[in-house]
């Protein structure tokens, strides 16, 4: 298939462009791959300071974090204020978009709205929240980081979803409406299973989006717990230890598992929508 | 289960454009009225408002007598077949025709009910096939049988046949007639195109910027347009002046008509006669620039040397080698039961109410 003769006028207009390309993605790759690759022959130093090359090999520092409990405390908080906070922002940006379908003039309106909490720097958010929180009476908790990642999330959530949205054939919500369905009925029996891979896509990448935001647990977490990346945050001002790139090395191996699954689930809807 | 569906004055703006201008529909109990019009003419957008997805500015609109203004589409108790289908794509065709009776909570046996349905429209046994693996005659019938399953009171269809190829689209225009005769659900059925019109429906409305002008039988609108714009808008026409006296040029054919009025004549009403020097009442002489094979006809253009346009002519077939060659000399001859007189005038400046039933 890739053979140079059998390429079609349209392809072969590209060929000229070929090697620059592969420059441009090869610097690209080198980039996006260059701080792993320094991370983690950074942890398997046997040396207590975090350089590379390493001083000699070893796995002390991940034995390290498996010692520490509080490590893997924070990676349980993490998974679950960062998955809450990923449900709420999917199911909210699901109501949202399915419900600016249904009307041209509040759809246009409305929808620059879910895209504001993306110009908020997240500083001004925290800052905000605990003030909020302060004024209610209320003490710090995981519910408000939940309640603040959600917020962040909505916007990429909103867009994936949207996207999905794009694909339906408005004359599809006309046909449902026109043989009697309830809005609801129309909601779940035909836009959620036409859009679950974007329902699906939008809670991956809003989790992903709040798995790794640190600012928010800082200001609202709870005194005595935190998030996995506000720890690594605080342990980093703390002092340059192997202990960082150890648990960072473990962090990009648990998410290229949960990438892999991803990717496997999101074929198997796929292939049932076909 | 068939009803009248009776339009009222309606009028409506979009955008600051007005759409439509008070029109006025009467669609008798069971019949399959077809709205035709070029692109903009307001058709689809009546539709809409029949459907309920459109609220009109002014006017009623009342199925069987009653009002159905304020009830939204899916109280209406109707049935859409969409351009595209709008087939749910991740459901089963038994799905998709089953989804109105659970939505509409129907009584009766579903099952049977989405079985019968699909062997009306001659789809027996496909409940368990995806609704996106069908083609697309396939679809449309899957559509049909979905807006008939509920027992609508009214039929809609929405350029039902655009999106078929020509032959799966004819044998599909009978299909849907018989279909609608057999169920008798009365019918409003939107397309620009003219031969569809004809050949489906019990009535034809045309209507042009927002407006009906006319309305009538396939026939009688084929035979007696009311308007230069109708007579060209439904099959092809000749369009021929008439002098003082009320001739028709250059045939001397006698009308009861005068100036500013011109005379319709269809291509298959002429005859075509052997060349002859002779000048005579209701003859013209003319030569062949132009020969369509079409099968069962001809169609000609011939050059008449007092007329700007030539001359269309459609002759029957008569076996082989009786096709005429481009150059022949040929006469046109032409009586005047085969014209009709329209006005000279495009498009009559109101268009009176129509009374159908």
């Amino acid at each position: 298939m890739s053979n140079e003769r059998t390429l079609t006028p349209f392809q072969s207009t590209f060929r000229g462009g070929r090697v620059p390309f592969m420059i441009l993605g090869v610097v690209f790759a080198v980039y996006l791959f260059a701080p792993m690759a320094v991370t983690i022959p950074a942890s398997l130093t046997s040396g207590e300071f975090l350089e590379v090359p390493p001083d000699g090999l070893s796995l002390r520092w991940y034995e390290e974090v498996f010692d520490d409990s509080k490590w893997l405390d924070a990676l349980v908080t993490s998974f679950q204020v960062s998955g809450s906070a990923a449900i709420l922002a999917t199911v909210t940006a699901f109501l949202a978009v399915t419900g600016l379908a249904r009307s041209r003039r509040w759809g246009g309106t409305l929808r620059p709205l879910f895209f504001l909490p993306m110009v908020l720097p997240i500083v001004v958010l925290a800052l905000g929240l605990s003030r909020v929180l302060l004024m209610l009476g209320m003490q710090t908790s995981f519910g408000a980081v939940v309640l603040g990642q959600a917020l962040l999330g909505l916007p990429i959530a909103f867009i994936a979803i949207s996207a999905g949205m794009v694909g339906i054939d408005p004359a599809i919500h006309r046909a449902a409406a026109s043989l009697g369905s309830t809005w609801w009925r129309t909601v779940f029996t035909i836009d959620l299973p036409l859009l679950k891979q974007s329902v699906f896509g939008a809670l991956i990448l809003s989790f992903a989006y709040a798995f790794d935001e640190a600012v928010l647990a800082l200001f609202l977490a709870p005194t005595g717990q935190t998030t996995l990346p506000t720890l690594l945050y605080q342990e980093a001002s703390f002092r340059a230890s192997p202990l960082l790139a150890s648990v960072s090395g473990l962090v990009i191996l648990l998410t290229c598992a949960i990438a892999a699954l991803a990717l496997v689930i999101n074929r198997a809807l796929g292939r049932r929508a076909q | 289960m068939s009803q009248t569906v009776s339009v009222r004055n309606l009028s409506l703006a979009l955008g600051g454009k007005k759409i439509l201008h008070e029109l006025d529909l009467e669609v008798p109990a069971g019949s399959l009225v077809t709205l035709l019009g070029p692109s903009g003419s307001g058709k689809s957008t009546t539709l809409n408002v029949i459907a309920g997805f459109l609220s009109p500015d002014s006017g009623e609109v009342a199925f069987g007598g009653r009002d159905v203004k304020a009830l939204p589409p899916g109280a209406r108790n109707l049935g859409i077949v969409f351009q595209n289908y709008a087939i749910f794509p991740h459901m089963t065709v038994g799905a998709n025709v089953g989804f109105p009776l659970k939505a509409q909570h129907w009584r009766g046996d579903h099952k049977r009910r989405v079985r019968d349905m699909l062997e009306l429209v001659q789809l027996g046994g496909f409940e368990a096939r995806r609704a996106s693996s069908l083609s697309g005659g396939q679809q449309q019938r899957v559509a049909l049988a979905r807006a008939l399953a509920a027992e609508p009171q009214l039929l809609l269809l929405d350029e039902p046949l655009s999106a078929l190829d020509k032959q799966l689209r004819e044998a599909m225009q009978a299909e849907i007639k018989q279909i609608q005769r057999r169920v008798g659900v009365t019918t409003i059925s939107v397309t620009h195109d003219q031969s569809e019109a004809l050949s489906m429906s019990d009535l034809v409305v045309v209507m042009n910027e927002g407006r009906i002008d006319q309305c009538g039988t396939p026939e009688e609108m084929y035979c007696r347009p009311r308007s230069e714009f109708l007579a060209r808008f439904l099959g092809e026409v000749n369009l021929l002046p008439i002098d003082a006296t009320g001739h028709i040029e250059p045939f001397g054919t006698g009308v009861s008509a005068g100036g500013g009025q011109l005379a319709a004549v269809r291509p298959e009403s002429f005859s075509v006669l052997p060349w002859t020097p002779v000048r005579s009442s209701g003859i013209a002489q003319g030569r062949i620039v132009a020969v369509l094979f079409q099968g069962g006809t001809c169609r000609l253009e011939v050059a008449v040397p007092a007329l700007e346009e030539n001359l269309i002519v459609r002759t029957a077939y008569s076996g082989l080698g009786s096709v005429p060659t481009v150059g022949d000399d040929i006469a046109v001859g032409l009586t005047g039961h085969d014209v009709h007189v329209v006005a000279l005038s495009k498009v009559a400046d109101s268009a009176p109410a129509l009374q159908l039933t």
